[in-house]
């Protein structure tokens, strides 16, 4: 695809205003940084529209686009905790991250050919992709917190600032997360006959819905351990990833899952 | 261990305990087999459990477990022994429904493992018993959480009892035969009030598309990143590996030559079993025509040039009668056409009841399955060396008489997640 192409254009300058916004909300210049961070997200949108005419579908079906998706929602969640809660090195954080995946995208683009087979033709398609990934980046900024806390904050216990940022967003993400796995089992319905099979990534999502219960039923009572809640974050985000990509790796779900429209 | 209040101690120790009790039950009496939830079965488990919840919630001043088991220390550590035994399932390749386990311990059958079962029942009546507390004891802030417990609490109850009552069957169903059979995950043959005749079976496919190959490998060309060009209407002379291709020649519905000539005035049936194999192929000079039968596939008539080379042939993605054909660049490398992937398969049907004698004409696809009754109707399959041509088509039926229920908790927690989004904290 010649779209593709253009990807390093877009994202470069993404990335630029993204990489301006973190400096100003770290030099705490709050318009600026809002300002910028915007600017950024209204650029990699415009490829993400632009690509998704280019390819005549929904641009969701490959990993390299559903990680499109991410490098997107990341900042955007960045930015609206940073617009509610002030904190200043957020968006540094979910600038970072975005990068990685960007870069992920630039030396593994994946092909990106313009075939969508029947089972993910449905209106289902989209609202199911962006409600998950969306569900992701709050989980994924989540994960950023809870590593700040356990491994750059570790010498003062966390405030309750810190606190009630990192509950809302596992609370929204658990939300997007409960949203995703439901609109996939009714799609599932209409595509299969079945709502829930137990394929691998079903059962991975469920496996990883249910340790986020853990860790929001844990938070009810304050006054806890609080490194061992953290540290749930940690264990789920990683069961996260193995529910977006680590199942196209493992052997158990070679060849059984209906889910592995990414790997070609 | 065990003075009042418990702790998350003696939360741990119950979810250890179901466990322990699980392997002695797995290995005393074997995998649970959920046939012996079909109806009445189901309704039966179904009214003892709202029975014993009722009774814990009246015996919650007598009895501190039943009081306990709604804390967030008995919740906990079900939650996580729940989603440990999830990640073991999703660690292990589980047999197919039909087959028996394939390890000792019965891990590949996970649905049938008595710990997961207990575990995954534990926490239900968790669910079930929060649910009843909260609404027993109703205030305006416990909404989202109620209602996320008593979606998900008849979500489980009605999705797993109901499961055993679940239809789930396969027709095969030829063009032009109604088709009342139908075979179970057992292939056992099943009777059905209704029969489906297929008319026509047709499959869209996308633009065919063009690769280089490697002859020597069979892999697409370069091996790191392969390319392919799209054949549409829009499409210009564009370079594939150095060598500019022009497609010269289009035909959508094309046979060899050779084959076409053999084919002419011979009765149908013996037309289509006829095959051409690659030596045919070879000697078949006069390239492609147009034909409109079945077994026909798309072939381009093109021109690869480079500097001063240029190579003109025709490529087809073959079929069913024919080999695939495609034109040498030199280099053991040649181009070629990848079967045509399909955008969209329908059946075109007539279904028949047997109670109300009605002939309903509709059309069935992928996303599209059609309801009759307790009956849902999807297209599966059809016979993938055909085809486009293919002239069966597979439809899945689905009876689910628990469903309405299920999706009552399944909405109701689609709402519960929606209220927890927009609850103010």
């Amino acid at each position: 695809m010649q779209i593709w192409n253009f990807f390093l254009i877009f994202a470069l300058a993404a990335l630029l205003f993204w990489s301006l916004g973190a400096f100003f909300a770290w030099k705490g210049k709050k318009a600026l940084a809002v300002g910028a961070t915007v600017a950024g997200l209204a650029v990699f949108l415009s490829y993400v529209i632009v690509l998704w005419i280019a390819l005549d579908r929904p641009p969701m079906r490959t990993m390299g686009e559903t990680r499109l998706w991410y490098s997107l929602f990341l900042p955007l969640m960045g930015l609206i905790v940073y617009s509610r809660w002030n904190y200043k090195w957020l968006l540094s954080f979910s600038t970072v991250l975005a990068a990685v995946f960007i870069t992920i995208n630039l030396l593994k683009p994946e092909i990106h050919s313009k075939t969508m087979m029947p089972a993910l033709q449905s209106p289902w398609f989209a609202p199911h992709v962006i409600i998950y990934m969306m569900a992701y980046a709050l989980l994924g900024a989540a994960f950023v917190m809870a590593a700040y806390l356990l491994f750059f904050h570790h010498h003062q216990a966390p405030s309750d600032k810190e606190w009630t940022i990192t509950d809302n967003l596992v609370y929204v993400g658990w939300a997007f997360l409960t949203l995703g796995m439901l609109s996939g089992a009714l799609w599932a319905k209409m595509a299969w006959g079945n709502y829930w099979a137990w394929d691998p990534k079903e059962t991975w999502a469920a496996a990883t819905w249910l340790a986020y219960l853990v860790y929001i039923h844990y938070r009810l009572r304050k006054q806890g351990n609080m490194r061992f809640a953290l540290w749930v974050l940690i264990v789920n985000f990683a069961l996260l990833q193995m529910c977006w990509w680590g199942i196209n790796y493992l052997p158990s779900a070679k060849g059984t899952s209906v889910h592995t429209y990414y790997m070609n | 261990m065990w003075k009042q209040p418990y702790t998350y101690k003696e939360g741990s120790a119950i979810s250890i305990g179901l466990l322990v009790t699980g392997g002695l039950l797995q290995v005393a009496v074997g995998p649970l087999d959920w046939i012996v939830f079909m109806w009445p079965g189901n309704i039966l488990a179904l009214a003892f459990l709202l029975l014993l919840l009722a009774v814990f919630y009246a015996l919650r001043s007598h009895v501190y477990f039943f009081r306990f088991m709604t804390t967030v220390q008995a919740a906990v550590p079900a939650l996580a022994t729940a989603a440990v035994l999830t990640v073991v399932m999703g660690l292990t390749r589980q047999a197919p429904e039909e087959k028996p386990a394939a390890d000792v311990l019965g891990l590949t059958k996970m649905l049938n493992f008595w710990p997961f079962i207990l575990v995954y029942l534990w926490n239900t009546m968790i669910v079930g018993e929060v649910a009843i507390f909260q609404i027993c004891h109703f205030r305006r802030q416990v909404i989202p959480s109620l209602v996320c417990h008593a979606g998900l609490f008849i979500f489980i109850v009605c999705g797993t009892l109901g499961s055993a009552d679940m239809q789930k069957l396969k027709m095969y169903c030829e063009e032009g035969k109604p088709e009342w059979r139908a075979l179970d995950a057992y292939n056992n043959v099943v009777e059905l009030p209704l029969a489906i005749q297929l008319n026509r079976f047709t499959i869209d496919e996308y633009p065919p598309k063009l690769m280089v190959v490697s002859m020597t490998t069979g892999l697409p060309q370069p091996q790191q990143k392969p390319q392919t060009l799209v054949i549409d209407d829009s499409y210009t002379p564009t370079e594939l590996l150095g060598w500019k291709i022009q497609v010269l020649k289009r035909i959508d519905n094309a046979m060899p030559k050779a084959m076409a000539k053999m084919m002419k005035g011979m009765p149908e049936g013996m037309a289509t079993r006829m095959k051409m194999d690659q030596l045919g192929m070879r000697l078949n000079e006069g390239g492609f025509v147009a034909y409109q039968g079945k077994g026909a596939a798309t072939a381009l008539y093109i021109s690869a040039t480079k500097g001063k080379q240029r190579k003109t042939g025709w490529v087809s993605s073959g079929s069913y009668l024919f080999p695939i054909s495609g034109v040498s660049l030199g280099n053991n490398l040649e181009v070629v056409m990848p079967t045509r992937e399909p955008m969209r398969y329908a059946s075109n049907v007539n279904i028949y009841t047997q109670k109300d004698a009605l002939n309903i004409p509709t059309t069935i696809e992928v996303n599209k399955p059609f309801s009759l009754g307790d009956w849902k109707i999807y297209q599966l399959s059809y016979n993938e060396q055909m085809g486009k041509w293919s002239n069966v088509s597979v439809f899945e039926l689905v009876k689910d008489p628990w469903l309405p229920y299920t999706y009552v908790g399944l909405y109701l927690l689609i709402i519960g997640a929606i209220l927890i989004f927009i609850q103010k904290r």
